[in-house]
């Protein structure tokens, strides 16, 4: 038999069925890649200053200054105490500075927080409070230049970068607090959010140090080598290893388990309503294969001609679905991600493979009701009132 | 054509009470010519066209199909003699409600392609369906249209055998007329079987076959009992 049954007679005269099933294909490729996307947003604004930042800058901080200055030592008032804590801050920072070959420079310094606020979450992160002649060798570590604005030169003055700005809302002039009010004079480029300034004589929170290096992933054992040791219950401080972790135990595991939940629930839904959709189709068309093996076709031609049916649909609502979800990110990050100073994993080579591989499944559970059409498929007896 | 020898159909065979729809009779059939398959429901004629057009298989007994035995068929075998020698006229059209008039004539054939859609085409409109007619679904067409595109589909593949189950049922006095002759003219150089109630509809016939209670109580030919 040379004759097959077109696959095309169908599509092009059942548009709206056809119509229905892409149409529910596409909202499913939507749905997983924008839910993947949308809920990566937190997690990708917030990576650089996990993963980039501390592969430049450690942070090294004291939580108790009796602790560092001794039990022994006695200090009158509050400031004699600072004075004493920020002199051994100096006298540590040089140690690091001379004795550490990876340490290009540690900084003893104030300390002023910025926030970045993503969908679903939002991160602290570190900036130092410093002499304004040091403001510039600081920026040169983050290869940050000043684009709008000032450099910092009074009291209380400090600089952000864009990112930061946008995400906060801020603008130049503006005010953040941090103890006290410290003024945004200027904005700077850079590939890392960071926040510096001056401080204000209003803080008189202690010094802590912020360490330029190159290539230290784990700041305990590089400072043990110089006999200095970092114990949690005394310090606090952030490096690539302590920070990719932080990040993965905080960010990445607690938003793909949401993801995972969100998404399964999206698959098994889609999957649900695609398969009543297409079951009602091939019970509107059981008379239709009836007569088609009545004339002479055989279940395999009635088969191949459903897949061909079912395979032309799955590619169409591939690239429609591939084509809208890309419009889809784009809006987003015109709208809300660049304004807000975010960052969106735009090209999720993970999500693509998920949403690839839901389209195989979907395919695959089709093949379920399809089976039992052809099984139920008989010749002249079954020929029902749907057909003409 | 047809050698049928001793062919039994028993329906509900693993229950006490069996139903013969044939009986086990001889019979056999020309390669050309308009025959008439006349009786009351229940006769068995439907299951007698059905053993002949490789739909069912009898119980019992030898149908002979130019000297092959169809029976003894595989499904494929028999799928192939279906598309390519036989063509099927139901009762009801049958007609596929999304396909338009020409679609449903060129699905059955056993070839695609342009030259089968004109061909559809001259036999649609040779059938009086004109250019408008062939391009409108089932549901736009008079009950006539719709039968007359019904034998278009099953001459599509110019069969050895055309098989009509009553052909004229859902027709008024002129469509039927019309339809019978056009199957009059098709049975000049094949074999057109008509299943029918309607003995009127037979008065060219170049043979009736009578059947009763899944037996033949007489075979009128053309030129007498």
């Amino acid at each position: 038999m040379s004759q097959k049954l077109y696959a095309r007679t169908y599509l092009k005269n059942n548009k709206k069925r056809v119509a229905t099933l892409i149409i529910s294909l596409t909202l499913c490729i939507m749905l997983n890649y924008l839910t993947s996307f949308l809920l990566g947003i937190s997690m990708e604004t917030v990576k650089p200053l996990s993963y980039e930042v501390p592969k430049v800058m450690q942070y090294l901080s004291y939580n108790d200054m009796d602790l560092l200055i001794g039990e022994d030592t006695e200090v009158e008032t509050y400031d004699e105490g600072i004075a004493l804590f920020n002199a051994e801050i100096e006298k540590l920072a040089q140690k690091i500075e001379n004795e550490c070959d990876n340490v290009k420079r540690a900084f003893p310094a104030q300390v002023i927080e910025a926030q970045l606020r993503a969908l679903f979450a939002s991160w602290f992160f570190e900036g130092a409070l410093m002499d304004k002649q040091y403001i510039e060798e600081y920026l040169g570590f983050y290869d940050a230049k000043l684009i709008e604005g000032r450099m910092p030169e009074g009291d209380g003055e400090v600089l952000l970068d864009s990112m930061t700005m946008k995400n906060n809302g801020y603008s130049i002039g503006d005010e953040i607090k941090h103890y006290t009010l410290y003024k945004i004079v200027g904005v700077v480029e850079s590939d890392y959010n960071l926040i510096c300034g001056t401080p204000h004589p209003d803080d008189d929170s202690a010094k802590q140090l912020f360490i330029f290096s190159e290539g230290i992933t784990n700041l305990k054992n590089e400072l043990s080598t110089i006999g200095i040791k970092l114990d949690s219950n005394r310090m606090y401080w952030t490096d690539y290893e302590s920070s990719t972790k932080d990040f993965q135990e905080n960010m990445v595991d607690a938003i793909e388990g949401s993801v995972n939940i969100v998404y399964a629930g999206i698959v098994i839904l889609m999957c649900v309503a695609l398969c009543v959709i297409y079951i009602t189709f091939l019970r509107d068309r059981h008379s239709e294969w009836c007569l088609y093996a009545s004339i002479g076709y055989s279940r395999k031609s009635i088969y191949f001609s459903i897949l061909r049916e079912l395979a032309f649909t799955f590619i169409l609502s591939l690239v429609i679905g591939t084509v809208i979800t890309a419009l889809s990110v784009f809006l987003i990050d015109v709208l809300y991600i660049t304004p807000s100073g975010l960052l969106g994993n735009y090209l999720d080579t993970e999500a693509i493979k998920d949403v690839l591989l839901d389209f195989i499944v979907f395919f695959a559970i089709l093949q379920i009701p399809v089976r039992y059409a052809l099984y139920r498929i008989k010749t002249i007896d079954a020929l029902g009132d749907d057909l003409y | 054509m047809f050698e049928i020898k001793n062919i039994t159909m028993i329906y509900d065979m693993d229950k006490a009470e069996k139903v013969y729809a044939l009986r086990g009779f001889d019979l056999t059939l020309p390669d050309k010519g308009l025959i008439g398959i006349i009786g009351p429901s229940g006769s068995g004629k439907s299951t007698l066209m059905y053993c002949l057009s490789t739909l069912k298989n009898p119980t019992s007994g030898s149908i002979l199909y130019n000297g092959k035995e169809i029976t003894k068929l595989r499904d494929s075998e028999r799928e192939t003699i279906r598309h390519e020698e036989f063509g099927f006229v139901f009762q009801r059209h049958f007609l596929i409600p999304y396909m338009s008039a020409l679609d449903n004539v060129t699905v059955a054939a056993a070839k695609n392609g342009a030259q089968t859609i004109e061909k559809a085409k001259k036999l649609l409109a040779s059938f009086g369906l004109g250019s408008i007619e062939i391009s409108k679904r089932p549901a736009k067409l008079s009950g006539g249209q719709r039968q007359r595109t019904a034998i278009a589909r099953a001459m599509i593949n110019n069969p050895k055998v055309l098989f009509a189950d009553e052909p004229t049922a859902a027709l008024d006095h002129d469509n039927a007329f019309l339809v019978m002759e056009i199957l009059k003219e098709y049975s000049k150089n094949n074999l057109v079987l008509v299943i029918t109630h309607d003995r009127s509809i037979l008065k060219d016939a170049d043979k009736i076959i009578e059947m009763w209670d899944g037996d033949i109580s007489a075979i009128k030919e053309e030129s007498g009992i």
